[in-house]
């Protein structure tokens, strides 16, 4: 029988117990290579894999764990060497207990490769990808593959696809939890369970970390997410932190382990400090155990309609909000932010918009002249390490959205597909593989029907088309498309028409863009909000909307609390609950009258700025004299605010950077030299000239005036570095000082650098390091932009750094702090 | 594992020396970003850290770890360990969310991350120094050295990935090391600990066993890191 078949036919499953605790009881040394036993002691391992099997294992797990080219870099033996050895040992023992057919099956162990993936780890998902492909070709002779102690969900999905797309193997995945019910790396129990049911794999479960008493939590959850026959290999309890032994019985561990099979535990086995005495007592308890008398679960269970991120489970089963504003669609500094690889600015719109309440955001990154697919493939890296929240991967190009696909860490929406027979046999194949959920519009070869009747018509094409191929119901999500009132005044009620049939009768979820529906009205506001209180009233799940615009969350989130999703009203309190306190603060703050400039007084709320403006030590009530202050006293909302008003007065934009802002800077600047202020005070200094530029920045794209840059710089933090909070520092000076910066992030390839400095003509390129051992990379970028003939100076800067080194590896300039590095850019570019 | 250390607050004056204050005292806008920063790390560390007490011999190029595989290279582990018949490898992390912290928070505002990003590192040697007061608890018969850091010294900081593997630091507290040799979580520590039976010659922590020395920022302004 093969694994699918025990799988299947079995009541229950004994796996073995641990290798590790095994080969250290038989004299391993701690930090050796326990990979390389296969080749110089194979007796060992046989005489290990026999006591299992003699203790009742029906799959035992090759000695391969940690078998990976990079944890054997050291090794005299090679991958192949030590992975065909190991499966070819395990598989002899299993033949030699074959009977009537039936034998133990060998399972081909791979583990973590050892290092954490990017951007927190600067392993990249394809290095991790390769790693296991190449265990997975040299151990294809077991008879299933299991990925385990896996802490970060993003590997195990590589490990997933290296096994999918180089094997015909049956794979068990099982990662290790805290106490938190989290993995190291923040995986939570529902994103691993609905990130794997999606992906298809054979088995899930839970492996090492706790004993099985503490396991129990995990797999209560986890059972509750999933049908997949679900799999417990627990410790042999806690370990003792001196002595390292562990401190639960034989009898206690199976019958704690016995206690999850009413939760659908199907795999039994034992981890680290189990041994052959464990898997005897649970293989007797198993025996014994009256699998028919526990409650057993409904044979399927339909899936859960939910998406996640690694951290966030969000289920569809009530209205969410989806953020809009990663798109540079009509935005012309999101433009500009993505020509400059602004990473940092699409970042901040997605704190923004999770923070005023967005649940899913929406990513969207074409736009002529840039490589859409690299481009969307870094911004989905760097989103899911700052935000929570699951992305929606909004691309017209397939091979974009399968880029995105491998590298996104958890269960995405896939916007879009369409009815069209070319746009499902190139993306529904794609959902099947990667197990999303799609978001299906519903227009066809012939456009957008104008009847509801006949968008129905085309949602039920489409979710047949995705049944077929075996796409469960829960992962289709029609889109009956919003239609500009102003266009097409009847079209708004056939929209909402279309959602309720979509809803009703097809029990699918519904998406809909909203703001396309004031489109060339004036009040957009307005009727986006009633717009997105009736169809939400008719079924709509997702609003694409902005939830910056507070009207629109406030509408969306009185909605669920009026329908009752929102219990006790707790969501909406824990947002508006201080509202009323905030509104009592701006009245009873003093007022302040300040002079615009112009003659006429404005008055300002007084809202004490938390960060100490001084009223009463308010050095004048001229905005000019006020900004100066603001930018010394690093008041970030008042900075913006006198510019404002400076502008509103007539005073010249330029006028304020050169006359203001600059020399404020300047001043700064030479008193951080001086010793007489300090790094924070500096980088706030900075923060309240960012906020000054933006509005005046703001302020000349009305007037249609191009904002004046002094000159592109490029920045990196070089290959292997992953510490970039040095380089983000010079970069928000170098910002406030007029520069364009083309941020090239951390751990950078030497040939991406000598790419940006052709491609932007820039005549300096920054570089920074932090570590010793990561100056060879700087070195190395430094030769590459000289072989290349890259007609740039290079400004170096680091920890570890010093101006002798700097120039030792060919670098035009050290700056020992971000301030030199500004003195070097003027004194280089002007 | 082991989680069971709390931090309840963090060490403002050692912070503001690692922002470069020295002897000053930061002025109220930052002195609120301080609190601000406190606060949130203290809600996203989660101290976890994993040490084995090993006997050691020293040896012609380093000092051996008997029952593992690892021989710490140099003369200055060598002079660290001098006189102790055991030392405590230790390996500390306030986990992956104080990274994910300072991550957002050098997006949302920089001259906060640059706070956080101090006060983090104050953190994680508060957490070692609770390590080191449970072992010097565990052994109160013995004495004890400071805390030599991987890469202290002539010690290759190349050493962290063997040292690591020994403690299994990557499986028992989620600790891993880059091609860089770099920790990740980044707010981590990787030292050792000399235990010996006798009182141990005053080996004074100081910028002569650093290999910062030369490049060292507090040194330039005639301070001390503490080390």
């Amino acid at each position: 029988m093969d694994f699918r078949e025990i799988l299947f036919k079995k009541e229950y499953i004994v796996l073995d117990g641990a290798m590790g605790t095994m080969l250290q009881a038989r004299g391993l040394k701690l930090g050796g290579i326990p990979e390389e036993l296969n080749i110089t002691n194979p007796d060992m391992i046989r005489q290990i894999h026999r006591l299992y099997i003699e203790a009742g294992s029906d799959i035992i797990y090759t000695n391969t764990f940690g078998g990976n080219g990079y944890k054997l870099s050291h090794s005299e033996y090679s991958v192949g060497e030590l992975i065909g050895a190991g499966v070819k040992l395990a598989k002899e023992v299993c033949m030699s207990y074959e009977k009537d057919g039936v034998r133990p099956l060998t399972a081909l162990d791979i583990g973590p490769i050892g290092q954490l993936l990017e951007p927190a780890g600067s392993l990249s998902f394809e290095q991790a990808y390769n790693y296991y492909k190449e265990m997975v070709i040299a151990g294809s002779d077991a008879d299933v593959v299991v990925l385990e102690t896996m802490t970060d969900l993003l590997e195990l999905k590589a490990a997933v696809l290296a096994v999918r797309e180089n094997s015909c193997l049956p794979i068990m995945c099982t990662m290790t939890f805290e106490p938190n019910l989290r993995t190291f790396t923040g995986t939570s129990v529902e994103s691993m369970t609905i990130t794997l049911e999606g992906l298809n794999v054979d088995a899930i479960g839970v492996n090492c970390s706790l004993g099985p008493k503490e396991l129990y939590s995990v797999v209560e959850r986890m059972s509750g997410y999933t049908s997949l026959p679900l799999i417990v290999k627990a410790n042999a309890g806690l370990p003792d932190p001196v002595t390292n032994t562990y401190n639960i019985s034989p009898e206690e561990f199976t019958m704690h382990m016995l206690a999850m099979a009413p939760f659908g535990v199907k795999v039994f086995g034992g981890c680290c400090g189990t041994d052959e005495r464990f898997i005897k007592s649970l293989s007797k308890g198993l025996a014994d155990y009256d699998f028919k008398a526990v409650h057993k679960k409904e044979n399927k269970k339909s899936p859960l309609s939910a998406v996640c991120s690694q951290l966030k489970a969000v289920s569809l089963t009530e209205p969410r909000i989806i953020g809009e504003r990663i798109n540079p669609t009509g935005k012309k500094k999101f433009k500009e932010a993505l020509l400059n690889q602004d990473i940092n600015y699409i970042l901040n719109q997605a704190i923004e918009q999770v923070d005023a309440g967005a649940e899913i955001l929406d990513v969207n990154v074409g736009l002529p002249g840039i490589d859409e697919k690299a481009m969307m493939v870094r911004v989905i890296k760097e989103l899911q390490s700052v935000v929570d929240v699951p992305l929606q991967i909004d691309s017209t190009i397939p091979e974009v959205l399968e880029a995105a696909l491998r590298v996104y860490n958890g269960k995405p929406i896939v916007n879009s597909v369409n009815g069209e027979e070319k746009s499902m046999n190139a993306i529904l194949p794609l959902i099947k593989k990667y197990g999303a959920c799609a978001v299906c519009l519903t227009l066809d070869e012939r456009g957008i029907p104008k009847k509801a009747a006949d968008r129905v018509k085309i949602a039920e094409k489409i979710m047949d088309r995705a049944l077929s191929m075996g796409i469960p119901k829960e992962n289709i999500i029609i889109d009956c498309l919003t239609l500009t009132a102003s266009a097409e005044q009847d079209g708004v009620v056939e929209t909402l028409n279309a959602v309720e049939t979509v809803t009703k009768e097809l029990g699918l979820k519904t998406v809909l863009g909203v703001s396309n529906i004031s489109f060339g009205l004036p009040n957009r506001e307005m009727i986006n909000h009633v717009f997105l209180t009736m169809a939400l009233e008719r079924g709509l799940t997702l609003p694409i909307m902005n939830p910056n615009v507070t009207s629109m969350t406030g509408a969306f989130r009185s909605f669920k609390l009026l329908h009752g999703y929102d219990r006790d009203s707790a969501d909406f309190i824990a947002n508006y609950g201080s509202v009323t306190v905030k509104t009592i603060a701006v009245n009873a703050g003093e007022t302040v009258t300040v002079d615009t400039g112009s003659g006429n007084k404005q008055e300002m709320s007084g809202v004490p700025d938390a960060a100490g403006a001084d009223k009463n030590n308010l050095i004048s009530d001229n905005p000019k004299e006020l900004l100066r202050h603001a930018m010394e006293s690093g008041l970030k909302a008042e900075g913006a605010k006198y510019t404002r008003q400076l502008l509103d007065a007539g005073t010249d934009s330029m006028e304020i950077v050169n006359e203001i802002l600059i020399p404020s800077l300047d001043k700064i600047g030479v008193l951080f030299e001086q010793g007489k202020v300090f790094l924070p005070q500096l980088i706030l200094s900075a923060g309240v000239a960012q906020s000054c530029f933006e509005v005046i920045k703001e302020n000349m794209a009305r007037g249609n005036k191009k904002p004046v840059s002094k000159g592109k710089i490029v920045l990196a933090t070089v290959k292997g570095d992953i510490h970039d909070i040095g380089k983000n520092i010079v970069k928000v000076l170098l910002e406030n000082y007029g520069y364009t910066v083309i941020d090239l992030g951390k751990d950078v390839e030497y040939q991406a650098v000598v790419d940006a400095a052709i491609e932007h003509k820039v005549k300096l390129v920054g570089l920074s390091a932090l570590m010793t051992t990561t100056l060879v990379s700087m070195e190395e970028t430094i030769k590459l932009l000289r072989k290349n003939n890259v007609d740039c100076k290079v400004v170096v800067g680091g920890a570890v750094l010093t101006p002798e080194y700097a120039k030792q590896i060919g670098s035009d300039f050290y700056a020992k702090d971000a301030k030199e590095t500004v003195d070097i850019a003027k004194q280089v570019i002007g | 594992m082991i989680d069971d250390i709390k931090l309840t607050k963090l060490n403002r004056q050692e912070g503001a020396r690692y922002m470069g204050y020295g002897e000053n005292i930061p002025d109220e806008t930052v002195m609120k970003l301080v609190s601000e920063c406190e606060t949130a790390i203290l809600a996203a560390a989660l101290p976890r850290y994993i040490y084995k007490v090993f006997d050691i011999r020293e040896c012609e190029n380093g000092v051996e770890f008997l029952e593992s595989s690892m021989v710490l290279k140099g003369n200055s582990i060598k002079e660290h360990l001098s006189g102790c018949e055991r030392a405590a490898c230790i390996c500390s992390t306030l986990s992956s969310d104080m990274d994910k912290l300072i991550r957002i928070t050098q997006v949302k505002d920089m001259a906060k991350a640059v706070v956080m990003d101090a006060f983090a590192g104050v953190a994680i040697e508060q957490v070692c120094d609770k390590i080191e007061g449970k072992l010097k608890a565990l052994f109160p018969e013995k004495y004890l050295t400071y805390r030599f850091g991987i890469g202290y010294g002539d010690l290759p900081l190349e050493q962290l990935r063997d040292f690591l593997s020994v403690l299994n630091a990557s499986k028992t507290i989620g600790v891993t090391v880059t091609g860089g040799t770099m920790m990740s979580p980044a707010k981590s520590v990787a030292c050792v600990i000399g235990i010996s039976d006798n009182q141990i010659k005053s080996k004074k922590k100081g910028c002569i066993t650093c290999n910062m020395r030369e490049k060292c920022q507090f040194r330039v302004k005639g301070e001390r890191c503490g080390f």
